[in-house]
């Protein structure tokens, strides 16, 4: 054995214990996985938590493998990021401390049960939660695989693929099934940690110990090689109508996205949403997206011509120092490990409360926890034994997955800013919305430059602009009752008592 | 009173959208000279312009967000 592979497995064993060590050591509670609210949505998430479980459950692989891939091949366009990354928070300041206050108010657990209550209907929390679903168990099995793949490139092959897949359904299924919610989150907090203070060693490592002294020898060099790598433009591989299309797509979905949403409910107070709000854009596009983008353009001066773009900052690292190397594959395996357990957390939530719940009205908060940490063991076998299959329709559904939270949005903004839109017009647009967007993603994903994600938006928002004016809106005064808990009177007696 | 300090923000956050396309149109923009710190100048534009939306975000927050909490 090779001490590249000595070292290797050490980092793995010390990343692991470590993870044991916060999710279980550190952040079980019995008393606070003794209900269903508590073991999902926790009983309370303090300011750093809530900050970095949303940051670290938003980013997955893509931050080490597929962005910086990007920027190696097609150049800068991928900047688009900065802007959804903003949209993304805007959403955040117009929506978080609305579905804060609704669900303290009315013990609201899942996306699914704030519609379903506002519009009285049961098959409407069906469908969400079954849209929602499918769209987020196959980013479980996508990230499962990006582990399984990482397990084999950091030990050269020693590592068989499927260790990496056993190895983080155990290792997540331990402290998620236990501790829930809240050893997620702790987790989810160092690992947010590890793999942004990893993003950034790797820009000092690349610029300045790679045989250039400084950003501007490598991109002189990048320049040299290819200087269209440096600029925008509507002929190459990034043109407007790719970069609206991400932007709004992207950073839509990525709000709506229910465990982004959950985290909005499990925040302690709406001060602390508002307060995320405001400094999570600094986070999200500088913080962590500026090093990417270096990472990547510096690849592309570093190492212009290898062929698998997805692990470019991974070569690069192996090529000029491969401990960073290792220390790199460890954090892209908790990028990934972070968003596994914030969806699977969601997941178990949303099958246990939309699903078992609506089936069983009589379950009380302990069977309800109880179906949850059944069904947390539930998907990560299933995501287990579909990580060792090549499905194609995975693949399809994690290509929509982003579009179709992002149909989420329009549901919201009817509930909270919409009273004209009614149900009939709000369902219709969702499920056209959707369906739009996984059959064009199958066929026909770009239609004259955009994507299929944006056109199933467009469409869900004209379907539920037609309807909703030709079918009978929700009734004022039961708007005014579910909405009370945002209204001046509620909030002054709350105060008052 | 919020509607229009919210509407103020908004209109600030379209602007940067607009900021942050231009370059596909203006090729004054869209190059690579002056570098600063090395830095190519559209990236350069690109981090100035949203480091300056998420101070427009960060103000919006502070300003005219309500939290919803009993003392708000």
């Amino acid at each position: 054995m090779n001490s590249y592979l000595i070292i290797s497995i050490i980092a793995i064993a010390v990343y692991t214990i470590f993870n044991i060590y916060v999710g279980i050591g550190k952040a079980y509670s019995k008393s606070e996985v003794s209900t269903a609210r508590g073991y999902f949505i926790g009983n309370g998430t303090g300011m750093f938590v809530i900050y970095f479980t949303t940051m670290a459950s938003f980013f997955s692989t893509w931050v080490f493998m597929g962005a910086p891939a990007s920027y190696y091949q097609h150049g800068v366009g991928w900047l688009a990021s900065m802007a959804w990354m903003l949209l993304n928070v805007w959403y955040m300041s117009k929506f978080g401390t609305k579905l804060w206050r609704m669900s303290k108010a009315n013990n609201y657990i899942t996306p699914a049960e704030l519609v379903s209550d506002y519009y009285g209907s049961k098959k409407i929390k069906y469908i969400i939660a079954i849209f929602l679903l499918v769209y987020s168990i196959p980013n479980i099995i996508a990230q499962m695989s990006a582990i399984g793949t990482a397990f084999s490139t950091i030990s050269n092959g020693t590592l068989p693929y499927w260790s990496g897949v056993i190895y983080t359904a155990i290792v997540i299924g331990v402290y998620v099934f236990f501790g829930g919610y809240k050893s997620q989150a702790w987790v989810d907090t160092a690992q947010g940690i590890l793999f942004v203070v990893v993003l950034w060693v790797a820009v000092i490592v690349m610029y300045f110990t790679c045989g250039y002294h400084g950003f501007g020898e490598m991109f002189d060099k990048l320049q040299t090689i290819d200087a269209n790598k440096l600029l925008f433009s509507n002929e190459g591989s990034w043109p407007f109508s790719k970069w609206l299309s991400y932007t709004i797509v992207m950073g839509t979905g990525g709000y709506f996205a229910p465990y982004v949403w959950q985290r909005m409910y499990a925040a302690k107070n709406g001060k602390m949403v508002k307060k995320m709000a405001g400094s999570l854009g600094i986070m999200y596009s500088i913080i962590v997206v500026l090093p990417i983008c270096l990472c990547g353009l510096g690849a592309a001066a570093l190492i212009p011509n290898t062929t698998n773009a997805d692990s470019v900052v991974v070569a690069v690292m192996n090529q000029y120092s491969p401990v960073m190397a290792i220390i790199v594959v460890i954090a892209i395996i908790a990028a990934a490990m972070s968003t596994v357990s914030s969806i699977l957390v969601s997941c178990s939530s949303m099958l246990a409360m939309d699903i078992f719940k609506t089936l069983r009205p009589n379950s009380d908060t302990l069977k309800c926890r109880n179906a949850g940490r059944f069904f947390v063991l539930l998907l990560l076998i299933i995501s287990m034994i579909m990580s060792f299959s090549n499905n194609s329709g995975i693949a399809l559904l994690v290509n929509t997955s982003y579009a179709g939270y992002a149909q989420m949005m329009i549901v919201a903004f009817c509930i909270f800013f919409c009273k004209k839109a009614t149900k009939a017009g709000v369902f219709t647009g969702y499920i056209v919305g959707n369906v739009t967007c996984l059959l064009l993603t199958q066929f026909c994903p770009w239609v004259h430059g955009f994507s299929a994600g944006l056109i199933g938006l467009v469409s869900n928002i004209i379907v539920t602009i037609v309807i909703s004016m030709v079918t009978k809106p929700i009734n004022l005064s039961r708007r005014e009752e579910i909405l009370n808990p945002l209204n001046e009177k509620e909030m002054s007696a709350i105060q008052t008592s | 009173m919020q509607n229009k300090k919210g509407l103020k923000y908004t209109i600030i956050f379209i602007l940067y959208w607009i900021i942050v396309i231009a370059p596909y149109w203006i090729s004054g923009i869209n190059r690579i000279t002056p570098k600063i710190f090395g830095i190519p100048f559209i990236i350069c534009y690109y981090v100035f312009f949203t480091i300056l939306g998420c101070l427009n975000l960060y103000f919006m927050n502070k300003n005219v967000t309500r939290s919803y909490d009993k003392d708000d």
